[in-house]
């Protein structure tokens, strides 16, 4: 069954050859003004996974390990192993160095916290 | 058959519409659309199967481990249960996007034969459960050899 039918997560590959890249789910919740993303990745670990931050740009990527069974033939198929990858703009202050990740049970979760400087830029004025 | 209730919530669409045309503070740079709905129809499931046994995984990031529920009765292989919910909304919290299933599931397959069920085995790592079902030996297939005459 490898047609590209709706599947729980969200990608269409073909066939194996064409390396489809497949974009997990993902939830976003503010808290206190805190960002926390939470995406779906069943079947990697924190050694599968990347997350990083340029400028504005967050993105999560990596790749589930092959589930293959060995010996056994594949009757039926609704997911795949492959890489995952995502992109988020960020359009907040963010304190870049207070950015954790972690993956339990294949879910993956990043903690953005707040800029807690942001808004509050000081601008020290000086005699000419 | 075993079936556990599914719950609806009609006034979560709402709120996630609510959610996307207000204050969109994160943008998401994917093609995914934020109105494609998680199909309620359970976990993505996968069968593997040989002569002497069949191995089912099933997608299952965030499960409540407890809540899960998987049963066999001959050809028929039953796996329910609910996901952690972690992501409530209240004074403190807004959920700007939201994706991933959430509350109960189950969902039943048709398996390729008969299983035993007393021998089924369950383990669950990384968010895939793995069911490993045998087939019982009066089952499986027996050469019978041709005897020339």
């Amino acid at each position: 069954m490898t047609n590209c039918s709706t599947s729980n997560n969200n990608h269409c590959g073909t066939d194996e050859s064409q390396q489809s890249v497949f974009q997990p789910r993902v939830d976003i919740v503010e808290v206190d003004g805190d960002l926390l993303l939470v995406a779906d990745i069943p079947g990697a670990d924190e050694s599968h996974t990347e997350v990083s931050l340029e400028k504005n740009i967050l993105t999560i990527k990596g790749t589930i390990p092959a589930i293959d069974e060995d010996g056994l033939t594949l009757v039926h198929r609704e997911f795949r192993a492959g890489k995952f990858e995502r992109e988020f703009t960020i359009t907040r202050e963010i304190d870049r160095n207070g950015i954790e990740a972690s993956v339990k049970d294949g879910v993956l979760r990043v903690h953005l916290p707040k800029d807690p400087d942001a808004g509050q830029k000081k601008i020290t004025v000086t005699t000419a | 058959m075993f079936q556990l209730p599914r719950s609806f919530d009609p006034f979560r669409e709402l709120d996630v519409l609510a959610n996307e045309f207000g204050q969109m503070l994160v943008n998401s740079q994917s093609q995914a659309s934020p109105f494609r709905r998680h199909q309620s129809t359970g976990p993505a499931m996968n069968v593997w199967k040989d002569d002497d046994g069949i191995v089912v995984k099933a997608d299952l990031p965030g499960l409540n481990a407890e809540s899960l529920d998987v049963a066999v009765e001959g050809q028929v292989l039953t796996v329910g249960g609910s996901y952690e919910d972690d992501l409530v909304e209240d004074e403190n919290s807004k959920i700007h996007r939201r994706e991933r299933a959430t509350g109960k599931f189950a969902r039943t397959i048709q398996l390729p034969y008969d299983v035993d069920a007393g021998t089924a085995n369950a383990t669950y790592a990384n968010g895939v459960l793995t069911v490993k079902l045998s087939r019982p030996e009066e089952h499986k297939p027996k050469k019978i050899t041709v005897q020339a005459v």
